[in-house]
């Protein structure tokens, strides 16, 4: 048996080679911004009160989501093959639940060892509470959570209705026990973490892991005979989706008004539509629930802060990781045949393109600023009037909130300029075709960040202070200079028109000037954020440079 | 008008053309004053070069087994009968030809060929002689 | 020049160590059909990939119709038809989908002669390009690649991998395309029986290297194949200026051979050899010849 079993892990750990180290440099990066982002603002680290169970729950949800989907995506690419092999159904049952566990849990113990090694204890503290509490019960709830997961997914492959109502009822009762830990003094209260995992507990966890496999087993066995096809789920949806479309989405059979607008029409029914609504309403739920819960504590206002600004460069990064790849992944073209032989200029091109990833940004932003919402209301309702009052008196009245209210708009309006300014740059950078590209921009982003953390413990502050202060400057100048030769380039290769450029420059400028008068924060920071913000008109210019580049190789 | 034409023949597409044509001209399948198809139909019925069929029509013109009225199409010309029999002879002659090397390399001289022939061609007669 | 369709001019690449195309000239005139033939790997989807413009010329120059297609991929593409092996159809599209996204980039686009083609094929507008067969498929891209009446059909491999139903399909709208006044057609193929029928000119490529170029005719009576018998066996193939390929055993031998044919009658006549065949060869067998040469 150890020879399928090489194989099948070598092709396993092949297969997530990318994924993973891009889920772990997304979930390293989330505190590490957090982090930036106080001290940015310049507010005091550990007087902030967002609660700290949700921020550690957030981010062991987040992993595994993400790890879930990439399983699932790696599990699809290779059970075919797997089937054609000499081993037996219930090997192939265990071997996947074994590897899924295996990958989910290493996973938050690797990020787990990256924060100790990252972040200040300070912030650890301040993002995931006292107890920080990421290793513990987590784990092996988490095996139980992706067992359950694939045993459903494997469940629900020959398809009915009454399956998916008791899967559901299922899951909402493994939601209710893992809840009632947290919730231990009922749910209207205050939520504890979940630090002793007793012999009842890991009984639970075992017999759903023991069912689980089993379920998987008869689904690999009849999925194996082909027995699953009729009913699959892909064409029960698929009924679903058609009639979605027929209703909201524009029709493909209408004539299209031009070829920019059939270029963005196809890309928003290939990949816009699915990013934005997902995002969407994922983003939209976890803010809701974020604001929900911990609205309520003493200084809620910059946590609310916070989570607006956070969120939305989330949903930005994805969107943009998503609607930056224009082949499929795994072939060999850097752009779809498709799409490269459109009759096309490189120029109205790069606009079809770029139309979709605004209006996706645009969608998913907007669902989850109106999730947000919801949940703010709900949350005043539940706190009451006389509550709010008292926390709007105090956000006025705090020093470094020299903003007051306005605090709240411009946050909203910052979140929405960051949105846009991460899908833009992302999109960009992978479409010229170079996907390392953007992991490249992260990486360095990080090691600059993680250098000066680790830096910190060697030499004295001030000299720190100084050579962050340089490292921003410097960053915002390359991102400026960087910005207008390209502008220059594309103008110079007429891909960009002398009027859409001056708009753009004079649209920067008006976001600096707010900038500049409005933050009151120290000038540096200031000068930084305007040169960030050049990243929210620039890949406009460079899209044209960056298709160019991809369509014909050079 | 059927026309199948092979790769494997040795000779260009467009001979082949011109000579089942004038085969079907000789053989009485094709009169005088019948259309040849467009030539653009041709092509696509025997999935060759338009061009082929072109010039296969310009030598069949060049030669006078057809002639192309503008705007009308192509037909077969009315120089019927004597060609034909030039031709008949043309297409025996082939045949003779290639019987006669096989049966040099066969060995077989010319007097037991004839001989040959004969024969066969009394067998040949009780069914095929009512035909014709 | 007016007179030809592309116009490629001293074009190198190479990917890594390994050359796809050293030097390569091609003309194609206006109204003609070239068939591009090569082994697989000879640089026949380079070459193609030139013309689209999605390759920029390292070394050399690509003119379509006097255009450079990286500069001005709007104007030459929209006078492209293209259809490839792998041309990637977006799987979610229907087929009406398909056809008016298509019908948005060329204005030339023909409503009717589209409807005409996918009643032909028997496809129906509802049905998803997910869920068609390898051959609907290629119906499929058929459409979306002759509606718009191109002036320059390029063809990549269009009918490997297809039954002989869909070729023939393909064919005739290669034929229906030239036949329109002026139009041109260039693809590339293995099946070189379609090629010796469909084209009035050959390109042959192997290893990056363009080996011949010339028109079908020529191509085809310059080459003869002649079946020799000699007295005495013979060890090892004939070794004649102009011999492409002898095969055989013993006393007969098939040689396949270029150019001047006497010339090398009178060889073989030297080394009493006695012809017993002459024919001409088909593209396939000149083809196996030249490669092997």
């Amino acid at each position: 048996m150890t020879g399928p079993i090489k194989a099948l892990s070598w092709e396993f750990v092949r297969r997530l080679s990318l994924t993973v180290p891009l889920i772990i440099s997304i979930l390293v990066l989330g505190p590490l911004s957090v982090e930036g982002l106080f001290w940015m603002a310049a507010l005091p680290m550990g007087e902030v009160g967002i609660t700290a169970l949700s921020w550690h729950c957030l981010y062991l949800a987040l992993g595994f989501i993400l790890m879930a989907t990439s399983l699932v995506e790696a599990y699809k690419g290779s059970y075919q093959r797997m089937f054609a092999f000499p081993v037996s159904n219930s090997f192939i049952a265990s071997w996947m639940m074994v590897s899924a566990i295996l990958a989910v849990v290493g996973q938050e113990l690797l990020i787990h060892c990256l924060y100790r090694f990252t972040l200040s204890d300070w912030s650890m503290r301040a993002i995931f509470g006292d107890d920080h509490s990421l290793i513990g019960p987590c784990q092996p709830v988490f095996a139980m959570a992706i067992s359950t997961l694939m045993a459903m997914y494997w469940c629900l492959r020959k398809f009915s209705f009454r399956k998916l109502f008791v899967c559901g009822v299922l899951v909402n009762c493994l939601g209710f026990w893992i809840g009632s830990h947290y919730y231990r003094s009922g749910f209207l209260a205050e939520a504890r973490s979940w630090s002793t995992f007793t012999l009842l507990d890991a009984t639970v966890c075992t017999a759903v892991i023991v069912t689980s496999w089993f379920v998987t087993w008869r689904g690999v066995a009849r999925e194996r005979c082909g027995d699953n096809v009729e009913h699959s789920f892909e064409k029960r949806v698929e009924v679903v989706t058609n009639w979605i479309n027929t209703i909201i989405f524009p029709d493909g059979l209408r004539t299209h008004k031009s070829p920019e607008a059939a270029i963005a029409w196809n890309q928003w029914r290939h990949c816009g539509r699915g990013s934005a609504l997902a995002s969407g309403f994922g983003f939209g739920t976890l803010l809701a629930i974020m604001l929900f819960s911990s609205f309520g504590s003493r200084r809620d206002p910059e946590g609310v802060v916070v989570i607006l600004l956070l969120i939305p460069s989330i949903v930005g990064f994805l969107t943009g990781s998503i609607l930056g790849i224009l082949a499929p992944p795994g072939s060999r073209e850097r752009i779809t045949m498709f799409l490269a032989t459109s009759p096309l200029s490189d120029k109205r091109l790069a606009r079809g393109l770029l139309w979709n990833a605004w209006w996706a940004t645009l969608i998913a932003w907007g669902l989850v600023i109106i999730f947000g919402l919801l949940a703010l209301d709900a949350a005043i309702v539940r706190v009451g009037g006389s509550s709010l009052q008292v926390q709007i008196d105090q956000l006025t009245r705090t020093s470094h909130h020299s903003l007051g209210v306005m605090i709240l708009p411009l946050a909203l309006l910052a979140s929405g300029v960051l949105a846009w300014m991460l899908t833009a740059t992302f999109v960009v950078l992978h479409w010229t075709g170079n996907h390392l590209l953007p992991l490249f921009a992260i990486v360095g982003v990080l090691a600059v960040v993680m250098g000066l953390s680790l830096l910190s413990f060697f030499i004295d502050k001030e000299t720190i202070i100084l050579l962050r202060e340089g490292a921003m400057i410097a960053g915002a100048a390359v991102i400026v200079a960087g910005s207008l030769l390209g502008f220059w380039t594309a103008f110079q290769r007429k891909m960009i028109e002398p009027g859409s450029a001056a708009l753009l420059l004079s649209f920067w400028v008006a976001e600096s000037l707010l900038c500049w008068f409005i933050l009151p924060a120290q000038p540096i920071h200031r000068l930084f954020l305007i040169g960030i913000l050049m990243l929210s008109v620039s890949p406009i210019a460079m899209a044209p440079l960056a298709i160019s580049r991809n369509r014909h190789v050079v | 008008m059927q026309i199948h034409i092979s790769e494997a023949d040795g000779t260009p597409f467009y001979q082949q053309v011109v000579n089942q044509v004038k085969f079907l001209v000789a053989s009485g399948r094709l009169e005088e004053g019948d259309q040849l198809p467009p030539v653009r139909r041709l092509a696509e019925q025997l999935l060759v070069n338009p061009n082929t069929v072109a010039r296969a029509y310009r030598e069949l013109e060049s030669e006078g087994v057809v002639v192309s009225r503008r705007g009308a199409g192509v037909f077969v010309s009315d120089v019927g009968s004597p060609l034909s029999r030039k031709e008949k002879t043309r297409i025996l002659h082939e045949r003779i030809d290639a019987l006669l090397t096989e049966s040099s390399q066969l060995g077989v001289g010319v007097d037991s060929l004839l001989k040959l022939i004969e024969q066969r061609s009394q067998t040949f007669d009780s069914p095929r002689g009512e035909k014709s | 020049m007016s007179e030809s369709a592309v116009e490629i001019k001293g074009v190198s690449r190479s990917f890594g160590k390994t050359i796809a195309l050293d030097e390569v000239d091609l003309s194609v005139s206006k109204g003609s059909v070239v068939g591009l033939v090569g082994e697989n790997g000879a640089g026949k989807t380079t070459l193609l990939k030139h013309v689209l413009g999605l390759f920029k010329a390292r070394t050399g120059t690509v003119r379509v119709f006097g255009k450079d297609p990286v500069a001005d991929p709007e104007s030459v593409l929209g006078e492209i038809g293209y259809l490839s092996e792998v041309r990637d159809l977006p799987d979610w599209m229907k087929i009406g989908e398909l056809m008016s996204y298509t019908k948005a980039f060329f204005p030339s686009w023909d409503d009717a002669f589209a409807e005409e083609l996918r009643e032909m094929f028997e496809l129906s507008p509802d049905q998803k390009v997910k869920t068609l067969s390898r051959g609907q498929r290629a119906r499929a891209g058929l459409i979306a690649a002759i509606a718009h009446r191109p002036q320059l059909l390029v063809l990549d491999e269009p009918s490997s991998g297809l039954d002989p139903v869909v070729r023939r399909d393909i064919l005739a709208a290669v034929i229906r395309t030239v036949a329109d006044e002026g139009r041109t057609v260039l693809f590339s193929s293995h099946l070189l029986d379609e090629v010796q029928r469909v084209s009035d000119h050959v390109a042959m490529l192997h290893l990056g290297k363009m080996l011949l170029s010339s028109p079908m005719d020529d191509v085809l009576t310059s080459h003869h194949r002649l079946t020799v018998r000699f007295e005495q066996p013979l060890d090892s193939p004939l070794k004649i200026d102009g011999v492409l390929r002898c095969e055989g055993e013993g006393r007969e031998w098939t040689v396949l051979c270029n150019g001047d044919r006497a010339s090398v009658e009178h060889c073989i006549a030297q080394l009493s050899g006695e012809l017993v065949d002459r024919a001409a060869p088909t593209l396939d067998e000149i083809f196996v010849a030249r490669m092997n040469d």
